[in-house]
């Protein structure tokens, strides 16, 4: 009887121990084959320059696709704040439609096998951001011109940091965003649910995302919603700015950046090959490291960035941007060149080499003659522009925190040599520019605080207050057109009051109806100002 | 030849081997640095069941047996999983991007380990074991994969590995003290048999 009983417990730890190895094993099979999968399931880069400026992943992933592709439906209230009447989330937020048959993304935003912040392989399509999302924009005369799409200009519409916190809102909003409100949706819209994949992806995503956004809002803040995401008393950038380094501070100091006022318009980016240092105040010089920061700063992380499909994704994108051509007034308006004054340009042309060559240089044969001071830095005392851009908390100690935020080895560590302060300088000032397709800079100054050319040289006087949105093109004064009161399309109001929005300064050739203006001139000089 | 495997051992070691190394690569998936926590994991693991597999080769009675041989092998296992994270995903299998980023001394020795720690499981499961030669290459190997463990661990990093490098540290040293005061006591013994013995004699 014992050795009987003791028989069938050996055979029962027997068949125990070799379950248990089974199981096991399976266990590790299964994990390997997921970890060998997972390898086959990250995209290739775009394989033109061009394509891979709108359709690379930069590193930036957002949401998946199958949350994409319903949000916006489930929170109207976040991405429609000027009502159903105002148009979908695209218009409401200044994005751009993109040309042709597609997949319903703007540009800006495009599909890659990437996960947020790791870059890790998904096998659910992942939607993110790219460099066509700011620096591309849409030239309209009228609200019911289709428009141009201009690749490599800043965005003139894009009121992205109202749309991060729409955003936000709606991820954090636990209720409302559920696994099942976006599978009934899914189911709603396109007759199937989600994947048994695309949940449990979903269910990750929603999870990682929450417990992300919720560790940060000590820095962040809760976000803005619904009809406070245009109050320019809570969210002071408005369409076609952003606050880089506001960003930057959170993401690599760690620290909130509460009181960051260095609001930047979103710059253009042609012919950089003509430009050494980068940012309006020239703080940043490799290329590589300017687009990495950029890219840091809308979430992007210095692990990501070095895998291989969005390292070649932002390295041919760079390449597209350096003999990237400005747009042609001519071919944007032939008809108002059409109507310019040859002789007047001609006349123009002498007003600006007097005035405005030594520092922007100009263009000449089909390449660009550097001014004598061009790519120096004008100190901001003496151009008396807003100082808050190059004099933010914490403007000296970044750099070094940049640098150090890479880990050595990785190739895309920024070399201190390249930030500015640093070892070749500081910068109290901005930095003169070469002014390709000058025209097309709107609004102009750094914080975009002045919609036209007219403007900007004084021919005509800074307005104090402009509302901004999906502002149209003016050829004749040659920038953005603003209602005198806010109106559905341009409903954010822009006071040149506020910290960081003062529109005074760079009194060049002459200050507004000031010692030695000279009308006649300065209109010569904005007819030829439309033909570079 | 190697020694005969109790279904017993294999069990004991391969199940939690097992998970802990599937648990360490779908945990690296909620890591916002999925190929790196891999690295990371896999590298706590190794050191785990290498600091259970050199406690035991402390003492004669379990150094080359089963259990030693089977924790040596799934330690050597993850170790793997963890060289092929850092050398093939992260320097690309590049030996002089791997140079440039480690320094010559790390990267030599990380190189080294991996080659003579590789050789000596291999031995382990298919050489003759009385060979004197192998004896000695047995002593290097562990005490290498030692050394890189602790220096590693202890002194170069900080964190969750700094802890099971300390237990490392701590579990080999009471092994050893535990072997040591073994051996004062079966000599105490032995010279205690031996005097009853000539008292006797003499008597």
């Amino acid at each position: 009887m014992t050795t009987e009983s003791t028989g069938l417990a050996a055979r029962w730890i027997s068949w125990g121990q070799r379950t248990a190895l089974a199981l096991s094993a399976l266990l590790l099979l299964s994990t390997l084959t997921l970890v060998v999968l997972e390898r086959t399931w990250s995209s290739p880069a775009p394989a033109t320059p061009e394509a891979a400026f709108y359709a690379a992943s930069t590193g930036t992933e957002i949401m998946p696709l199958p949350v994409y592709r319903v949000i916006f439906d489930l929170f109207p209230d976040q991405f429609q704040p000027g009502g159903a009447a105002a148009g979908d989330w695209i218009d409401q937020f200044g994005l751009i439609r993109r040309p042709g048959p597609g997949d319903g993304l703007p540009m800006g935003f495009s599909v890659s096998r990437h996960r947020p912040r790791s870059g890790s392989p998904s096998p659910v399509d992942f939607v993110g951001l790219n460099c066509s999302l700011c620096h591309t924009a849409l030239v309209k005369r009228t609200d019911d011109d289709p428009g141009t799409i201009v690749l490599g200009m800043g965005t003139i519409s894009l009121d992205f940091i109202a749309w991060v916190d729409a955003f936000k809102t709606a991820v954090l909003d636990e209720q409302r965003l559920t696994i099942e409100a976006i599978e009934d949706r899914t189911r709603e819209k396109y007759g199937h649910g989600l994947t048994l994949t695309e949940s449990l992806l979903v269910r990750l995503w929603l999870a990682t995302t929450r417990t992300t956004l919720k560790a940060n809002l000590p820095k962040t803040d809760l976000p803005y919603h619904g009809a406070q995401l245009r109050d320019p008393d809570l969210l002071p950038n408005g369409p076609s700015r952003t606050q880089p380094f506001r960003n930057l501070v959170r993401n690599v100091l760690d620290l909130p950046a509460a009181t960051d006022r260095a609001y930047c318009k979103i710059p253009t980016l042609y012919q950089q090959q003509d430009r050494e240092w980068g940012q309006f105040d020239g703080s940043v010089r490799d290329r590589l490291t300017r687009s990495v920061l950029a890219a840091v700063a809308v979430g992007a992380t210095p692990d990501n960035l070095i895998l291989p499909d969005i390292s070649d994704g932002v390295t041919r994108s760079i390449a597209f941007t350096l003999t990237l051509d400005g747009p042609s007034y001519a071919k944007l308006f032939p008809a108002e060149f059409a109507g310019l004054d040859h002789d007047a340009i001609t006349r123009g042309a002498a007003v600006y080499r007097e005035h405005c060559d030594r520092c922007h240089g100009h263009p000449e044969a089909g390449r660009w003659i550097k001014g004598a001071q061009q790519g120096e830095i004008t100190p901001v005392a003496e151009l008396g522009t807003d100082a808050q851009r190059v004099s933010f908390r914490y403007m000296d100690t970044l750099p070094d925190s940049l640098v150090a935020f890479f880990l050595d080895g990785n190739p895309l560590k920024p070399r201190r040599a390249d930030l500015r302060p640093g070892p070749l300088g500081t910068t109290r000032g901005y930095i003169n520019t070469p002014l390709h397709s000058a025209w097309s800079h709107a609004p102009f100054l750094h914080n975009g605080s002045v919609l036209t050319l007219a403007e900007l040289i004084q021919l005509q006087p800074r307005r104090p207050v402009v509302f901004r949105g999906a502002n149209t093109y003016d050829p004749v004064a040659a920038g953005l057109i603003s209602p005198a009161a806010a109106d559905p399309k341009r409903y954010y109001r822009f006071d040149t009051a506020r910290a960081g929005n003062s529109n005074a300064g760079h009194d060049y050739p002459w200050r507004y109806q000031g010692p030695g203006w000279n009308q006649a001139a300065l209109e010569d000089l904005l007819a030829y100002l439309k033909t570079i | 030849m190697r020694p005969t495997m109790s279904l017993t051992a294999v069990t004991s070691t391969f199940v939690p081997f097992a998970i802990l190394l599937s648990v360490a690569l779908l945990a690296a998936e909620q890591s916002d640095t999925l190929d790196h926590s891999r690295m990371i994991y896999a590298s706590w693991i190794a050191l785990g069941f290498a600091a259970v597999a050199l406690s035991l080769f402390v003492f004669p009675r379990t150094r080359a047996g089963q259990w030693e041989l089977l924790t040596w092998t799934f330690a050597l296992a993850a170790y793997l999983v963890h060289f092929y994270y850092a050398f093939g995903v992260k320097y690309g299998f590049g030996i002089a991007r791997t140079y440039a980023a480690q320094g010559p001394v790390i990267a030599t020795n990380n190189f080294l380990v991996t080659a003579l720690w590789s050789f000596d499981v291999a031995a382990g499961w298919f050489a003759r074991r009385d060979a004197r030669w192998l004896a000695i290459e047995r002593v290097c190997a562990r005490a290498l994969v030692l050394v890189t463990f602790v220096t590693a661990a202890v002194i170069i990093f900080d964190g969750f590995v700094r802890v099971l490098g300390v237990a490392m540290v701590i579990a080999i040293v009471s092994c050893i003290a535990a072997r040591v005061l073994e051996r004062l006591a079966r000599r105490g013994a032995v010279r205690a048999s031996g005097s009853i013995s000539s008292d006797a004699t003499v008597s």
